[in-house]
């Protein structure tokens, strides 16, 4: 008698979309190169005030899969429009407290114009185009999607 | 045909997260928009406004649907 097992694909890893705490020192330990001289960091983190109100924290959706693709294209696009030699975004997902980094993005270059320049731009893109929501939670109970 | 429908973000105020949709053959993403608002008249203005996605690819109002097809209904983005 013959068996045949089928085993499930492993799941492709998410490189830039986490529900972990980001570990920042760990992407810069990957942010060096020994063409670039400049390392420019961005840690967007989880402010206590919005609009007047109290924020006790946020919380991260995604459709996973989309978001993803959406980060790598965006830095694949940066990649093409300045001479990067490292760039680096990892978005985070679910519950994130205050002061903790809800997205963190790095870029490494030659020097540092166009990796301040990359950096701005793969935020900008970060904030409009993958389908990632945030939704505050404010200290009076309420919360709101973003 | 059936579709799952998943809602996302604040759509979830209008709909439960994941639905079952019956539709005829060859309709479009947007009878799915159209279908929901029936349903829930007030979340047309959001729905307006999203994106929508077929197995994980981003997918255009007219787009046909195909049987057993997964689909996403994307909010405008509030990541960062």
């Amino acid at each position: 008698m013959w068996w045949i097992f089928y085993r499930r694909p492993a799941e492709a890893k998410l490189k830039h979309i986490t529900e972990e705490p980001i570990d920042i020192e760990k992407l810069m330990r990957e942010a060096h190169h020994p063409e670039a001289g400049a390392v420019v960091i961005f840690s967007g983190e989880a402010r206590n005030t919005h609009a007047g109100r109290k924020v006790a924290r946020l919380e991260y959706e995604a459709q996973q899969e989309l978001a993803e693709k959406s980060i790598e294209e965006i830095l694949w696009n940066a990649q093409s429009r300045w001479p990067l030699k490292i760039a680096i975004a990892v978005h985070r997902l679910g519950k994130v407290e205050i002061s903790q980094p809800a997205v963190v993005v790095i870029t490494a270059a030659a020097h540092r114009l166009e990796a301040y320049e990359a950096n701005f731009f793969i935020m900008d893109e970060i904030k409009s185009k993958p389908p990632i929501w945030k939704k505050e939670f404010f200290e009076d109970g309420e919360s709101s999607w973003g | 045909m059936n579709v799952i429908v998943n809602m996302y973000a604040a759509l979830k105020d209008y709909f439960p997260d994941s639905i079952e949709l019956s539709v005829e053959a060859g309709s479009k993403i947007s009878d799915i928009q159209t279908a929901l608002i029936a349903r829930n008249p007030e979340s047309r203005s959001l729905l307006d406004q999203c994106r929508f996605a077929a197995n994980h690819e981003f997918m255009s109002r007219d787009a046909i649907i195909t049987d057993g097809n997964v689909v996403d209904i994307l909010p405008p983005s509030s990541g960062g």
